[in-house]
C-alpha cells in the first residue's frame, strides 16, 4: 500500500473468525498443540504416528494467495514452508471434499462445517472451535479487518460505523463470524 | 501589604460582566467542599484507578450522569448522555520473544530489555529479518533533513535515536521535543520507508545522554487501547539502553559511539550485521467505553461552546510502595469535579446564556487521547458551531495562583480573549516560551485542534499568591517527579481545595465572559509551515511524509509523489476564518 497508494493505510477492526483445522472422522487423533500442528504443517512430522501403519499426512491447503494460507504460514509456521506431501485447491468447499475422500489428509478451512459426519475439527490446545465468543480460548482465532487509504470519512465512515454498530455486529454473527463488540 | 489586595482584587472583582444570582453558588468555601466529595470518590480506591473500559470506569461514567440527572443537565440530543466508542485493548505476554542474532544469540526481556510499543497480531515478525541504525529515524524536508537518504530499510528493522538538539529554536524546537520526537512519527516515517518497524534507543534531547529505564518502563506497563480503525500496524519497541549494545555488535559501532555522534552532531546512518525477529504473544480484549455529554442548550443560537475533561486514568498497574492503584486524583478526578461544578453553576444561569454550551467528559485520554478523537469524528453538535473548547486538565491544587498560562500551541487567537479577560479582572498571563510542547500535544484541547477547533487550556502560571515562589516551584517539581501517574496522585497527597474552588470560580466567569463576546475565535493561519507540515502528519495518518506547499487552499491532497504528499495550508472543515 506504501508503495503503490502513497498511504500507510487504515485499518479497521469488524470481526473475528476461527481457523479451523479437520481431519477425517477415521483419525484417531483429536486434538493437537500448537507446536505439533507446526510440526505437521512444515512436513517435520510426517506420519500419524497414532495409527499402527504410521501413514503420512497429506496436507490439504488454500490456495497462496488466500490469506487462510498466508496468514497460516506466518503466524504458525513462523514463515517456514508448507510440507512437500500438500494438495493445493482453491476453496474451502474443495478443502472439505479432500478431507471426505482422504482418510490421511489434514486441512485447514476458515469456516466451522456442521452436519458432514465424515470430517472432524481437531481441539488445539485442549480447545475446541465453533463457540465463536468474543474473546475465547481458541488460540487459531485472527481479526478480519477493512482497509482504506485514509481516515475513514462520508459513506464510506457511515459503512463502517454500521458494521461496527450492534446491528451490523449481529449480521457478522449470523454469517459465521465472532463479532466483536456485542451489546453496550 | 502587596499580597492581600491583589487577593483582594482577584476575590471581588472576579465578578461577570453582568451580575449574576448565583455567586454564593461559587462561593469558595462551598465549592471547595463539593469539589472535595467529588473527588473524595472519583479518586478512591474503589474505582481502582479509573482504567478506560474497567470496572472502576464504568462507576465514573455512572457517578457523573447520576449527578448530571440530579442537576437537571440533559443529556445531549435529549437521548442517552452516552456516546459510546469501540475498543481494542492489547497486553503484550511474558512468552514474547525479541531474539537477535548477530556475533552470538540473543533473547531480549520483556521490560528488562525492551517494551512495545505498538501492539497487535500484525506486528509479529516470525523470522529474522536484517536491521540498520537510521540515525533519528526522521525525514523533515521543512528543516532539510533526511536520514533516510543514504540507506535502503525495506524490509529491514530501523533502529533510531531521538531527535537533532540545537540552539536555535525554529530548528526541531531547539532543545525541546517536538513532534518527530514522538514513537508514532518515527514509527510511520519508518514504516513510509518500507521497514518492517522501528527500535528506539531512547536518548534525551537536552544533554544527549540515556534515559532513566525505569521512567520509560512504568509508561508502558498498561494495556495499550485503540479505535477500531488506526494505522495499519507495524513494529514499534523501545529498548533499554544497556541492552542496546546487542544490536550493534560486529558493525564496530559501540552505543558510547551512538551518544559522541549526538553531542558532536555527526549523526549518521549505516547497516548492522545483526538480525532481529519478534515472536509477539497478545492477549486481547474488544470493549465499548463512553464519552459522557450533557448540553444547556439556547434555541436561538447554533453557536457551541465545548467544556471538557477527561475522566479516565491508569487504572491498575506495577505496584509502588505496595500500592498498585492509579488513582488519579490530580489528574483529572479534579477535572472532572471542577466542570461537574461549572456545568451546575451554567444551567442555574441558563437563561442569561447566549450560547449553547456542550459539557463533555472525555474517555481514553490515557491512551492518546481518543476520547476526544473519536468526538471529533462523530461530533454530536456541528464542528463548524463549535466555537471552541475549553479544556480542563491540570488544575492548581497548591496555592492560588497569581499569574496564569495559556496553553494553545499559538493555533488561535484564544489566547487574546483571554488576555482581554484577565485585565478586566486584574490578572497576570504569564508568556508561554514552548508553546508546542508536552502540555499542548498531550490533551485532549489537542485532538480538538486537529480537527480544526480552537481549543485550549488554562493553567497556573508562574506565581503564587501566598506561598514563596521558592516553595511553590519546589512543590511542583515534586509533583511533577513524584506523584504525576504514580499510586501517590491520591487522597493521601495535600490539595488545597479553596484553591481549587477559586480556580473554578475564575473559569466560570471566564465562560461566562465568552458566551457573552459577540466575536468568535479564530484559528491562525500564519503559522509556519513547519509547524503545518508536521501537525498533518500527526492529523492524517493515512500520510506519511509532507511537504509544506505554501499558497492558497486546493484542497488537502494537491499531489502525490510516491511516498510524499504535498499539501497547501489545511483547513478541515472550509470554513471562513
Amino acid at each position: 500500500m506504501v508503495s503503490q497508494q502513497g498511504s500507510l493505510g487504515i485499518s479497521t477492526i469488524i470481526a473475528k473468525d476461527e481457523i479451523v483445522v479437520y481431519v477425517n472422522s477415521a483419525n484417531p487423533l483429536n486434538g493437537i498443540t500448537l507446536n505439533e500442528l507446526k510440526q505437521i504443517f512444515t512436513g517435520k512430522v510426517k506420519e500419524i504416528t497414532n495409527e499402527e501403519s504410521k501413514p503420512e499426512y497429506k496436507l490439504i491447503l488454500r490456495s497462496p494467495n488466500s490469506g487462510t494460507y498466508s496468514y497460516f504460514r506466518k503466524h504458525i509456521l513462523a514463515n517456514e514452508e508448507y510440507g512437500k506431501n500438500s494438495l493445493i485447491v482453491n476453496s474451502p468447499n474443495e478443502v472439505i471434499e479432500q478431507i471426505v475422500v482422504n482418510k490421511n489428509s489434514i486441512g485447514l478451512s476458515g469456516e466451522l462445517i456442521s452436519g458432514n459426519d465424515s470430517i472432524k475439527p481437531l481441539m488445539i490446545n485442549g480447545v475446541l472451535p465453533g463457540k465463536r465468543e468474543i474473546n475465547s480460548e481458541y488460540p487459531l482465532v485472527r481479526y478480519i479487518y477493512f482497509y482504506t487509504l485514509d481516515l475513514p470519512e462520508g459513506k464510506i465512515k457511515k459503512f463502517l460505523d454500521f458494521v461496527n454498530s450492534e446491528s451490523g455486529q449481529k449480521i457478522i454473527e449470523q454469517n459465521g463470524f465472532i463479532s466483536l463488540w456485542g451489546e453496550d | 501589604m502587596k499580597f492581600p489586595i491583589i487577593l483582594f482584587l482577584i476575590r471581588f472583582f472576579l465578578l461577570p460582566v453582568k451580575g449574576y444570582a448565583q455567586a454564593n453558588s461559587m462561593d469558595n468555601g462551598e465549592s471547595a467542599d463539593r469539589i472535595y466529595k467529588h473527588v473524595s470518590i472519583l479518586a478512591a480506591d474503589s474505582l481502582f484507578g479509573r482504567g478506560t473500559g474497567s470496572k472502576g470506569e464504568r462507576i465514573a461514567e455512572k457517578y457523573i450522569v447520576d449527578y448530571l440527572i440530579s442537576k437537571s443537565i440533559p443529556p445531549t440530543g435529549g437521548k442517552s448522555y452516552f456516546q459510546s466508542i469501540p475498543l481494542q485493548g492489547y497486553t503484550v505476554l511474558n512468552s514474547s520473544e525479541l531474539n537477535v542474532s548477530s556475533i552470538s544469540e540473543h533473547k531480549l526481556i520483556l521490560n528488562k530489555d525492551y517494551v512495545v510499543t505498538n501492539c497487535g497480531t500484525e506486528t509479529v515478525i516470525p523470522s529474522y529479518i536484517e536491521t540498520a541504525f537510521a540515525g533519528y529515524g526522521i525525514t523533515a524536508p521543512e528543516y532539510d533533513y533526511d536520514d533516510y537518504f543514504e540507506i535502503d530499510v525495506e524490509g529491514k528493522m530501523v533502529l533510531v535515536l531521538g531527535e537533532p538538539q540545537s540552539s536555535d529554536k525554529s530548528y526541531f524546537l531547539g532543545e525541546e521535543e517536538s513532534v518527530y520526537s514522538l514513537n508514532e512519527s518515527k514509527l510511520r516515517i519508518a514504516l513510509s520507508k518500507g521497514a518492517a518497524g522501528v527500535i528506539i534507543i531512547p536518548v534525551q534531547k537536552k544533554n544527549g545522554k540515556a534515559v532513566e529505564w525505569d521512567k520509560i518502563k512504568s509508561d508502558y506497563q498498561f494495556e495499550e487501547i485503540y479505535l477500531s480503525s488506526r494505522m495499519s500496524a507495524g513494529f514499534g519497541a523501545i529498548v533499554n539502553p544497556a541492552s542496546a549494545k546487542i544490536f550493534f555488535e560486529g558493525s564496530g559501532i559501540s552505543v558510547d559511539d551512538l551518544y559522541s555522534m549526538v553531542s558532536e552532531n555527526k549523526v549518521r546512518s549505516f547497516y548492522l550485521p545483526a538480525k532481529v525477529e519478534f515472536k509477539g504473544k497478545f492477549s486481547s480484549r474488544e470493549f465499548i467505553s463512553h464519552n459522557i455529554a450533557a448540553s444547556i442548550e439556547n434555541v436561538n443560537n447554533n453557536e457551541w461552546i465545548i467544556l471538557s475533561a477527561h475522566f479516565d486514568h491508569l487504572g491498575i498497574g506495577e505496584p509502588v510502595k505496595g500500592d498498585s492503584i492509579y488513582n488519579g486524583l490530580n489528574d483529572n478526578a479534579l477535572g472532572v469535579a471542577v466542570l461537574l461544578e461549572i456545568a451546575t453553576a451554567l444551567v442555574q444561569n441558563k437563561t442569561d446564556l447566549k450560547k449553547n454550551i456542550l459539557i463533555l467528559f472525555l474517555t481514553a485520554e490515557e491512551k492518546g487521547l481518543l476520547g476526544s478523537k473519536y468526538y471529533t469524528s462523530n461530533p454530536l453538535v456541528p464542528l463548524v458551531k463549535t466555537s471552541f473548547v475549553l479544556n480542563i486538565d491540570g488544575v492548581p491544587f497548591i496555592d492560588e495562583p497569581l499569574s496564569f498560562e495559556v496553553i494553545d500551541g499559538n493555533h488561535s487567537d484564544l489566547r487574546e480573549f483571554f488576555e482581554k479577560f484577565a485585565k478586566i479582572n486584574g490578572m497576570k498571563v504569564d508568556e508561554v516560551d514552548d508553546q508546542i510542547s508536552e502540555k499542548f500535544i498531550r490533551g485532549d484541547h489537542y485532538g480538538f485542534v486537529q480537527a480544526g477547533i480552537p481549543a485550549f487550556l488554562i493553567q497556573e502560571g508562574k506565581l503564587p499568591v501566598n506561598k514563596s515562589l521558592k516553595e511553590y516551584n519546589w512543590l511542583k517539581n515534586f509533583y511533577t517527579t513524584n506523584i504525576y501517574h504514580s499510586p501517590f496522585d491520591d487522597l493521601s497527597q495535600f490539595i488545597n481545595y479553596d484553591a481549587v474552588a477559586g480556580f473554578n470560580k475564575m473559569l466560570f466567569n471566564f465562560i461566562l465572559f465568552m458566551d457573552k463576546t459577540n466575536d468568535t475565535p479564530k484559528k491562525t493561519m500564519n503559522k509556519s509551515m513547519k509547524m503545518v507540515a508536521a501537525e498533518f502528519m500527526i492529523q492524517n495518518p493515512g500520510y506519511s511524509v509532507i511537504v509544506g506547499g505554501g499558497g492558497t487552499s486546493v484542497g488537502m491532497k494537491t499531489l502525490m509523489r510516491g511516498r510524499q504528499i504535498f499539501v497547501s495550508l489545511p483547513d478541515p472543515l472550509n470554513r471562513e476564518r
